[in-house]
């Protein structure tokens, strides 16, 4: 069980083949992998859990990404860790997209047009691996 | 003639009858009193009753009654015989044209008893005019039925006709002062330059049309006219009347942007089942993890090229749903259009080399920077130098130029050449329009969505550029781009429900 690298990574997706799929990746890649389903569950889990790096999607039910990200960067810990955004959502295509980067993402990626081998190599960017 | 009391009239009568002509007694009043047989077959009526007691007027159109009234005054006043011409309306409400000819009879006193007409039918002139009255009558109802008005600007004297349809479309009463000025005030203000364009354009170019969007005066709601207009000129080519449609395409335009809209959603709803598809393919490919046999690994790749392909076309769908509803953010800044162009070609450097393409650049020195959205102008780029280097066969040549336009001001001028398989004579029309791609091209190259240059097309459109090419088939095509040192974007939306 513990041949991790030691990094824990939150995955706070709605749609259960992304999750597993990222899942699948990272594991393989020995990160340790938590997940959540929704908004609510992932702010919990992630003041819980203190997570290395959190991945979050923004349409999602109970508490969609932005309100989750607002919420975050008001807690002292949840205000400097790292989060990327992974979604199908166009940059800009959202007036209130334009907000998130208020909340400094590390980045914003759009899943039907990364490769699960390019979110790895972003994850280890962003923790200097 | 003075003297003819009421009870000599039945002689006065019977020696008329063998005239062509009827007569009417009207009395002081002008309400017919007597009227002969002939009056019957002129006007309509089965007998007597139908008219006896009415007025001599009410047979009489409405434009000419005032005229007959004066007339009738002066008979009575003048006692002079007096006549005129006019039209006049049978029972059955079609229109003849009459000579009529009055003269009154006096008492003994010298006071008038009643009037003597006596009418002549000219009608040969009528039937053209109630032909012409009839056309118009159609002409207005079917203008009100279409929400679609004419006018006609006499441009020597600066005066305006306007059909019925016209103010109602602009929420005028018939009454309305109508010049170009005062419309000018309705136009949407964005739009007002446009409009002054059109003006211009009709009378330098003989005609032209436009879109744009009108303020209602009375309750500011924004409409959109799609506006036609043809000049007509004297022998020397001076402008003498512009006449024009006007046509309230509301309703088109917001059916538009719901489709649009529609069209948004649907591509975004995909975009999370492609996702799993492509990053469950991925993984399968991925040796370690699965174990694949070369065949096994060559049907996943299928699937996830396939799955790939059908990305990049709602990517493009996004892109061209983003423009046309005007959600595409435009961010200006100073850019070098050089740097630009390289950074964009970077990502070519691999398949050029693997194709042995000879790619050459000419850049003007001295180019001043362009003022404009980078994320538009690299897409511009990319789709230019994406085509020119796919449609391209191995050790062909592709050349870009950048320079400053020597036929316009403030303007760059790209072109890009290439030596490839060119766009065959009888496609080329519909290089820019959405979804096509030419027979030839879709043969040699699987990858393109068909929807490039019609995205292209519409960044041009919006920031006042142009796009337009040179193509012959098996020797290849030279695209040109023309874009202003400053490109101003111009809004092309409509609010629903205003």
């Amino acid at each position: 069980m513990d041949d991790s690298n030691g990094k824990k990574i939150l995955i706070i997706e709605d749609e259960l083949p992304l999750q597993n799929a990222m899942v699948d990746v990272l594991t393989q890649h020995r990160f340790a992998v938590i997940t959540a389903n929704d908004g609510k569950e992932g702010l919990e889990k992630a003041l819980a859990e203190h997570p290395t790096l959190i991945l979050l999607d923004i349409l999602m039910p109970k508490m969609d990404g932005i309100s989750l990200l607002e919420k975050l960067r008001n807690d002292t810990w949840g205000h400097d860790v790292p989060v990327i955004i992974l979604t199908n959502l166009d940059p800009d295509a959202d007036q209130t997209i334009r907000n998130i980067l208020e909340h400094k993402p590390a980045f914003y990626l759009i899943k039907s047009n990364v490769t699960l081998d390019a979110i790895v190599t972003k994850i280890q960017e962003v923790l200097n691996m | 003639m003075n003297d003819t009391p009421a009870d000599s009239l039945p002689s006065f009568k019977r020696r008329v009858v063998l005239f062509p002509e009827a007569v009417f007694v009207v009395n002081t009043n002008a309400i017919i009193t007597r009227l002969d047989r002939q009056t019957f077959t002129m006007f309509g009526w089965a007998n007597e009753q139908e008219i006896i007691g009415k007025s001599f007027y009410d047979l009489i159109v409405e434009e000419d009654i005032a005229n007959v009234k004066s007339a009738f005054q002066k008979i009575l006043v003048d006692k002079n015989i007096y006549g005129l011409q006019c039209n006049a309306k049978r029972k059955d409400g079609s229109y003849l044209r009459i000579s009529a000819n009055g003269s009154v009879f006096t008492d003994s006193q010298g006071v008038p008893q009643e009037i003597i007409i006596v009418v002549h039918d000219i009608t040969p002139h009528l039937s053209e005019l109630e032909q012409v009255r009839e056309a118009e009558r159609q002409l207005s109802e079917a203008q009100q039925i279409a929400h679609f008005g004419s006018w006609e600007w006499d441009i020597v004297s600066n005066k305006f006709r306007w059909t019925d349809e016209m103010y109602r479309l602009f929420s005028l009463s018939p009454q309305a002062e109508v010049n170009n000025d005062s419309l000018m005030a309705y136009v949407l203000e964005e739009d007002r330059e446009k409009v002054r364009n059109f003006l211009s354009q009709s009378i330098a170019d003989g005609s032209s049309v436009l879109d744009y969007r009108f303020v209602d005066p009375q309750s500011s709601a924004i409409r959109w006219f799609h506006s036609r207009s043809k000049t007509l000129y004297d022998g020397n080519h001076k402008p003498l009347r512009m006449v024009g449609t006007v046509h309230d395409v509301t309703h088109e335009k917001e059916l538009d942007q719901v489709k649009t809209q529609f069209l948004s959603l649907a591509s975004h709803q995909m975009r999370g089942p492609l996702t799993a598809i492509n990053w469950n393919a991925e993984i399968l490919l991925q040796q370690q993890t699965t174990n694949l046999t070369d065949t096994q690994k060559k049907y996943v790749q299928e699937l996830y090229d396939a799955s790939k392909q059908i990305v990049r076309t709602t990517n493009d769908l996004l892109t061209v749903s983003e423009l046309e509803l005007d959600r595409m953010p435009f961010k200006p800044e100073k850019l070098s259009l050089t740097k630009i162009a390289k950074r964009v070609l970077e990502d070519y450097d691999r398949i050029i080399v693997e194709k042995k393409i000879i790619f050459k650049e000419t850049y003007s020195g001295d180019l001043p920077d362009i003022e404009t959205d980078m994320y538009l102008l690299k897409t511009i780029f990319n789709q230019l130098i994406s085509n020119a280097v796919s449609y391209t066969p191995p050790e062909g040549t592709v050349t870009m130029t950048i320079s400053v336009d020597p036929q316009r001001t403030n303007t760059f001028l790209i072109a890009i050449a290439d030596s490839g398989y060119g766009i065959p004579k009888d496609q080329q029309e519909k290089v820019f329009s959405k979804m096509f791609r030419a027979n030839n091209a879709k043969v040699k190259v699987m990858r393109g969505t068909g929807l490039g240059l019609y995205i292209v097309k519409l960044i041009l459109k919006l920031n006042g550029g142009e796009i337009w090419f040179t193509s012959e088939e098996n020797k290849g095509s030279t695209f040109y781009i023309a874009l202003p040192f400053v490109p101003k974007p111009q809004k092309n939306t409509v609010k629903i429900g205003a």
